[in-house]
């Protein structure tokens, strides 16, 4: 039995669609499975043997936040889907020679809008757009340029203190947009290892805890989530490995990231975001 | 004597108890009952209306209280020619109609054009919010048939504007009511709030975060509607900015359900009531019942000359003067409905309301704030 199958009872993120939203189509159609990653170079990027879920592993998957007063918690990856108003701003803007301050309108007007929704947010947030051509198992840039792959929090960029990890995505594209994912948190990538004879895993760095992971369970399925225009995906703040996914598509995929820094000291992230699982946001950097 | 009542801005008339849809915070308590009112009830409506004196300017009647276009249209064209056969040099009357937009047709939209007829069309958002409550008997939803009136009214260039009633729901979605009314041609807007009256004896607005979120709701509202070119109409913005910047005599922005005899309701027997429009037909152990007389045996003088009027008036009277006193919103809102009063509080003669801490209170905070200045920014998008 592959270890990835031999541990499987740990705590993973749920998918729902997060509360005070509504979206046209549901879960059935949106997720796909794989076996796993492969690699190339440094580079992890997940297989494209892509299937539909089945509706067993949808039903363990998927789960329903409601109830008045209710957030997101952050043991949920919660679907959402902006006013079109406000994606064809962006396009607008986009669509003029020059960059104008407009452009910082519109993402003001994206965040009102998402903090009006109550989704778990700090006070300071980095909002990135990321355009990539059809047909790339990858979309995570690199800070020097090239892929960076499957990761849950960005490489930092050379003399900058702070990294930066996603906490939402949203397609502002014309066609659907893919997202890759593991549905596991980074504290359950460390207790598995540990589980399985790695001794310090919780003590590795982001990279190398992903890395040491995919090394030891490389047929750990991944998740592909499809966004149709206009719909995002607000991740956890213990960080969520994933990369974007644009094979097969026509289009142009253009991607906002919504992103907050967070502090260096990777590892007490990952400590942190152990012993917080599900209840804070521990790792985030909250506030000026 | 007449002089100290009216004079009357609207009579509304109750074709038909019967309603062809279920909602499910509707306050009729008959909407089953498939009975019309008859053309002798209505002759008697626009007479005693006439002989009352309370038609003192042009003034509008109000088709409603049951779902008024499930009667046929010839039954409006005798009913028109009925009221212009009473019609007063003092005051001519306009008729408007509001519907639930799911009977309306190519004929009726000829008769609203031929008439000139105020139209106004419940909706309560997209089909997700509109169909949690507004349903079928069968409990099936009703969105698809109102779109398809409010397309019937766009296609024959009929202006209309809407009525959505904001549950606690509802107001976690300001930018998807607003995508709605944009989407749909819908420009011109009033919000009602789920109220206690009758049979909806709760509300899901009875909460302790109802006022919170009701303002956050109108803040992010009042941003979107004035963002649009022209800046889309919400009732509620016109008349408590109007509220605001007014600087005359004590003007009420409630006045009209306080005042006796500026509305007149009566039900489609020919029994009539004043006050808030609601409380025609429901039951009360304080006055034995809300109904005043019937427009065949009762002249107005020795109806407001009545045990029953008296009591309503004085306790109306004395709620009025307690807000006055006690409020420091007075001024925006002139003592809240009596309706709102009676089913929340058990009197009249009492003050706050679920409808005064949500569509006075905090709709002047928020449309004080907007009037005062720019909004912070409070987000800093790199």
């Amino acid at each position: 039995m592959p270890p990835e199958e031999a541990a499987g009872c740990e705590d993973h993120y749920c998918l729902t669609v997060a509360p005070r939203f509504q979206l046209r189509r549901s879960f059935i159609g949106r997720i796909d499975g794989n076996s796993g990653v492969e690699r190339e170079g440094d580079c992890l990027h997940s297989r494209s043997d892509w299937r539909p879920l089945q509706a067993e592993e949808l039903s363990s998957l998927v789960t329903e936040v409601s109830g008045p007063g209710a957030v997101l918690p952050a043991t949920h990856l919660g679907l959402l889907q902006i006013p079109d108003r406000i994606r064809g701003a962006w396009w607008r803007e986009a669509e003029k020679s020059a960059p104008s301050q407009a452009f910082e309108q519109v993402f003001s007007t994206l965040i009102d809008f998402l903090r009006f929704k109550r989704l778990p947010f700090p006070e300071r947030v980095h909002l990135e757009v990321a355009v990539n051509a059809p047909n790339l198992a990858s979309t995570r840039a690199a800070p020097g340029g090239g892929r960076q792959g499957l990761a849950y929090r960005d490489c930092a960029a050379a003399g900058s203190e702070r990294a930066r990890q996603a906490l939402g995505l949203v397609n502002l594209g014309d066609e659907a947009a893919f997202i890759v994912l593991l549905e596991l948190p980074p504290s359950t990538l460390a207790a598995r290892l540990e589980a399985a004879g790695e001794s310090g895993a919780s003590a590795l760095s982001p990279d190398r805890l992903v890395n040491r992971y995919f090394e030891v369970f490389p047929r750990q399925r991944l998740l592909r989530v499809r966004l149709e225009p206009g719909e995002g995906l607000w991740l956890s703040p213990h960080g969520v490995v994933h990369d974007g996914w644009t094979r097969g598509k026509r289009d142009l995929d253009v991607v906002l990231s919504v992103r907050a820094e967070v502090g260096d000291e990777s590892h007490e992230a990952v400590e942190g975001a152990r012993a917080g699982f599900g209840t804070g946001h521990a790792g985030i950097e909250i506030g000026e | 004597m007449n002089e100290r009542f009216g004079p009357l801005d609207l009579l509304v008339v109750q074709p038909t108890p019967f309603c062809n849809i279920d909602c499910s915070y509707c306050y009729l308590p008959d909407r089953g009952n498939r009975k019309r009112i008859r053309p002798e009830v209505l002759e008697r409506t626009f007479a005693w209306a006439l002989e009352s004196g309370l038609v003192r300017r042009p003034y509008t009647i109000v088709w409603h209280a049951g779902e008024p276009l499930v009667l046929p249209t010839a039954f409006y064209e005798d009913a028109f020619a009925t009221a212009a056969r009473f019609a007063s040099s003092d005051g001519m009357a306009t008729h408007a109609f509001q519907t639930n937009g799911t009977l309306i047709d190519d004929q009726w939209c000829t008769f609203f054009q031929r008439h000139d007829i105020r139209v106004g069309v419940s909706v309560d958002g997209p089909s997700f919010l509109h169909d949690m409550n507004r349903k079928t008997r069968s409990g099936g939803g009703t969105h698809d048939r109102v779109i398809a009136g409010i397309r019937r009214l766009q296609h024959h260039g009929i202006s209309f504007h809407v009525i959505s009633v904001l549950t606690r729901e509802a107001l976690d979605y300001p930018d998807e009511l607003h995508a709605f009314y944009v989407e749909n041609g819908i420009e011109h807007v009033g919000f009602n709030i789920e109220e206690i009256e009758g049979p909806n004896e709760d509300s899901s607005l009875s909460v302790d975060d109802a006022a919170l979120r009701y303002r956050d709701f109108m803040s992010r509202f009042f941003d979107l509607a004035m963002s649009g070119d022209p800046p889309m109409r919400i009732r509620e913005f016109d008349n408590m900015i109007s509220a605001v910047l007014y600087t005359g005599e004590e003007r009420l922005l409630s006045a009209q359900e306080a005042t006796p005899f500026a509305i007149v309701s009566v039900d489609c027997e020919g029994t009539f009531s004043t006050f808030s429009p609601e409380l025609l037909g429901l039951p009360s152990d304080v006055y034995g019942g809300f109904g005043l007389g019937n427009v065949f045996r009762d002249p107005f003088a020795e109806v407001v000359a009545s045990g029953r009027f008296q009591s309503m008036a004085r306790d109306v009277d004395a709620g009025i003067a307690k807000c006055r006193e006690e409020c420091s919103y007075f001024r925006f809102c002139g003592g809240g409905a009596p309706a709102n009063k009676y089913f929340e509080n058990g009197s009249f003669d009492s003050t706050e309301t679920l409808f005064c801490r949500l569509q006075r209170k905090a709709l002047a905070e928020v449309v004080l704030s907007k009037l005062q200045g720019p909004r912070p920014r409070c987000a800093d998008a790199a």
